[in-house]
Order: C-alpha cells, then structure tokens, then sequence
C-alpha cells in the first residue's frame, strides 16, 4: 500500500551509487567517494579541511554557521573553522570527469547480464564505439553548458580533426585552460591575460555598463573602484550586531540585495549572500555562477525560509496550547510538595500532559511505583 | 520541492530500496519526507530478545545539518524498550541524536547506533528521572536539553 507512495518518492531523477548493478561494487564505491557527505550529491565547489576531509562549500559552510565557534568536521569531529576551507580543484576536476564518464560506464555496466542472452551480434565493438565517443553521450548530470564544450574541445584535435571546421569569430569555445566560454576571436587574448575574468561573453564596455545599472550607484567611479576587484573576491565576516540599520542597508545595496523585512532578516540575508558568494568562489573560474544566478538562489532559500517560518509559527500556537495546560499540571502538582506522602500517588495519576500523547497505562503503573520508591528513599 | 532535505532523503531511500536495511531493522513506511517508521529488533543474545520496537523519524528543512527528531513510538500497542536512556514517551537520550549529531551521519546509521545501544544493555530499568521527564517533555525531543553522561551503556 504505501510501496505506491515510496515509488513515487523514488521515481524523481535523483542519480545515486546504486544506480550501479551490485556486481560492480567497486563502482558504487567510487561513485559514493566523490560524493558530498553532507548532501550526498556530487561535490559541488568542494574544499577541503585541515583534516583532510573533503565537502561542498556550501554545505560546510551552512555547518560551519550552524555551529559557530564550536565547529566540527562532520566526519572525524576535530574542531576546524572557517578560514581552514581550501579549495580542492583536484577533486572537482576528478567530479567534472566522473559526470561524464558516468552515463557510459553505467550502459557499460548493466547490459552485463544481457549479455549472453543477447546475439552474439558484436557486443565488443558496440563497447568499443561507446568508448569513444563518450563525450557526446552527455544527456542528463553534467550541470553547467562550459564542461560540454569543453569535453567538445578536447576532443576535436584528437580525432580526426576536421580541419574546414574552425570556429567563426563570433563562436563560443571553450578556453583549454580554465575552460571557461569565451568568443572565439577573444580567446588568444583570453588566455594571454592568464585567463582574467574580463571580457568573457560580452564585450568590456556593455559590461561596464551593465555593473553600474546594476549596482545603480550615484557615486559611479568610487563604486566602480569597489566592484573591480570584488569580482573575484571573498566577502569577509562582519559582526552585523555591531553594524547600525544605516551600515546594514548600505551593505545590502552593496551587493544588489533587497531591503525588504526587518533587520533580523537583513542580516539573514547578508550572511546568506555572503556564504554563496564565498562557496561560489571557491569552485574554479569554469564552474562559477554568475551574480545573476546566485542572486535567483538566494531568492530559492528566501522563499524556502519563509515556508519555514510559517510552519514555526504554528510550532509556537501549539506550544501556547501546551503552556495553559503546564500551568495546571504545575498548579496540580505544588499542594503535592506541602502535602507530603498520600497525594504523591493521587498527583502521579493525574492526566499525562497533552505533549507525551497516548500513554499506555501500563505506564502509570510505572510511574506510582517510582514515587514510592522515592518516598521509601526518604 | 528539490531542496537539499529532500534530495538528500530521497538519495537514502534509493539505498535502502536498493540495498536492504541492515539486519534487524526494516522499513515500515515512508511516504514523505517529514517522517518514517522503522522497525527496529535486536538480534541475536540480548535483554531484548524477541522484543520489536517502532522507531520515529522526524525531519526539518534543515536535515541533515541538523539531526532528525528520533524517538521511539508509544502508541497504537508499540512500546518503548526499557532501557536507563529510553523514557517512557519513547524519547532517547543519545548524544548522537543531539549535540554530537554529525550531518554525514544517515537514517540507517542512528537505527543501527541504537540498535547496539540496546544490545549492550546490561540491566532492563528506566531513566531515573523518567517519571519528572515525561511529565513535562516537550513533544519534539529535539526540544529537550539532555546531559549526556553515560558512556557504558
């Protein structure tokens, strides 16, 4: 009956270890080793600890904030703090090409047990074929559009390199070096200023204008000044406590955040801003999402905080409820104390409070002899 | 609906759909992500032989940054074992449902963790202070302030 409902809980595309037959476990477990063990997807923008231990950004940020000054790696508990993050471009390179390789391995490993039911009708050169031409098989995971035209690139020069097919000026490739898209006729100058993040898809004077209507600034040249090298650059920690609603909102105009709330939520909404910003830096040139994107994500965990707020504020209702029957239990059980020995039993088998639900009466049972054993103490 | 909760939830439930609970454990319902049911039996010599208990998995937005609320089910016939950190409301004092709850730990690892939490019990009694506690717990045990200061058992 419920297996119905577990169906479709499970029918959701969600790529897992076990999507790999059980007679390949070495796969599972390769596939779970360049997991996050906190989100249990890919490792997205992963960094390490002074540990070692290795997790997204954003999930160890969000334990980091949980936990303030008392943070723990989550798998070996040694204490560890912010500024230990490093990222880990090895193990994000490792993922990019994990999420390739991965739906081809997975045909490879499957059809295994087909195999000598199915004809004898060339099932090495079908592997063979597969093989090479892995890249395109790309459909689902592989997240962003750079690590397609990237796989793209590599693989143009290695076969047979069709030589009528050079790209036009106005097409996006990929950069061989950070493998982020630049225009082809961009693309020397690209990597002569060591892949610099400067005129990427459009050109440097729209950019320019598009930072300031962005930012909306008055102040245009200062402002400009600030924005240049905040590109590339970590948020640092603030102590919004200490900040007043003026530097607050001056802060959220800094990064294009909305005023909208009170305080409390201002500085919700920097620390967030601030966490997606930092993880955000922490994945390579090629992975990054632009302010745009993270600035829709930020949107994602209003709304989806919102929703919780909601749900809190019914908590609290119940709670209230809850309270008007403690001051009874509490109004019950203080003659109990002044009385002494005989009421002890009567206080005990007084209503249970609503929050420990149904209770079995056994229980009650239980809780006389307890007391009297008490009062035997005594 | 994708957030990181559910995705996450999602990922542990292919496994176990896959996988197979470990010995002794199984999955009684899951039709959500906001609770499970697992049943939950120890196996082999135990004080606890022949005895199946219901546990309760509550989880918030937050999971699994933050623990899921784990209890033991008390109604409906279901009894919470008898154990020095079981009380009667079925609420656990275990400090890995609390302040050691490490966000790499999973649904299949706390059954198992209370699993052997019940195979090395010595002697079968409640809390000492169980009558005081389930008198006034609140109803999400996430609430309660435990002090964790056994390690025997």
């Amino acid at each position: 009956m419920n297996s119905v409902k577990l169906k479709t809980l499970l029918a959701q595309d969600i790529s897992d270890p076990t999507d790999f037959p059980k007679e390949a476990p070495s796969l599972q477990t390769l596939d779970a080793a360049v997991r996050c063990g906190i989100c249990a997807n890919y490792f997205d923008g992963p960094v390490s600890l002074l540990c070692g231990h290795c997790f997204c950004s954003l999930c160890i940020r969000d334990v980091i904030s949980r936990q303030g000054s008392k943070a723990v790696c989550p798998t070996c508990r040694t204490n560890m703090n912010e500024s230990q993050l490093r990222p880990n471009p090895g193990m994000e390179d490792v993922v990019t090409a994990w999420k390739l390789a991965r739906p081809c391995i997975l045909t490879l490993a499957k059809p295994k047990p087909n195999e000598a039911a199915s004809a004898p009708d060339t099932p090495d050169r079908h592997l063979t074929k597969k093989r090479k031409r892995s890249p395109s098989c790309v459909p689902g995971p592989s997240r962003t559009s750079s690590s397609d035209a990237k796989s793209e690139v590599d693989v143009i020069p290695s076969s047979d390199a069709p030589t009528g097919d050079v790209p036009k000026p106005d097409d996006p490739v990929a950069c061989p070096l950070c493998a982020k898209i630049v225009r082809y006729e961009e693309i020397n100058k690209h990597m002569d200023n060591k892949c610099a993040p400067s005129p990427s898809n459009a050109p440097p004077k729209s950019q320019k204008a598009a930072w300031s209507s962005l930012m909306q600034g008055p102040k245009s040249k200062g402002k400009e000044k600030e924005k240049a090298p905040a590109v590339d650059e970590y948020l640092p920690k603030v102590s919004y406590d200490t900040l007043k609603d003026k530097q607050l909102k001056d802060k959220l105009a800094e990064q294009g955040l909305a005023v909208t709330g009170d305080r409390a939520m201002w500085t919700e909404r920097l620390q967030r801003w601030t966490m997606l910003w930092n993880a955000n830096l922490d994945k390579s040139a090629g992975h990054r999402q632009s302010r745009g994107e993270l600035h829709k994500e930020l949107k994602r965990w209003e709304e989806e905080r919102k929703n919780r707020k909601k749900k809190a504020t019914v908590d609290e209702d119940h709670a209230k409820k809850q309270n008007e029957e403690f001051k009874k239990l509490v109004a019950a059980a203080r003659p109990k104390k002044s009385k002494g020995s005989g009421s002890a039993v009567a206080a005990s088998s007084s209503p249970p409070p609503p929050s420990s639900a149904v209770q079995p009466s056994e229980q009650d049972v239980i809780v006389i002899d307890d007391d009297l054993e008490m009062q035997d103490d005594l | 609906m994708a957030s990181i909760a559910s995705r996450r939830l999602a990922k542990e439930l292919a496994e176990i759909k896959s996988e197979g609970c470990p010995v002794g454990i199984n999955l009684v319902k899951a039709d959500d992500f906001a609770t499970w049911w697992f049943t939950i039996e120890v196996m082999g010599e135990s004080l606890y032989e022949s005895e199946v208990h219901t546990l309760q998995f509550r989880f918030d937005a937050q999971y699994p940054i933050s623990s899921p609320a784990v209890q033991f089910v008390v109604t409906g016939g279901r009894e919470a074992p008898v154990h020095p950190h079981v009380y009667s409301n079925g609420h656990i004092c275990a400090s890995i449902l609390g302040n050691e709850w490490s966000p790499v730990l999973s649904v299949i690892a706390v059954c198992v963790t209370l699993q052997s939490m019940l195979a090395s019990c010595k002697k079968k009694e409640r809390p000492v202070d169980n009558d005081r506690y389930v008198k006034n717990a609140p109803e999400n045990p996430k609430r309660t302030q435990f002090e964790y200061h056994d390690d025997t058992v």
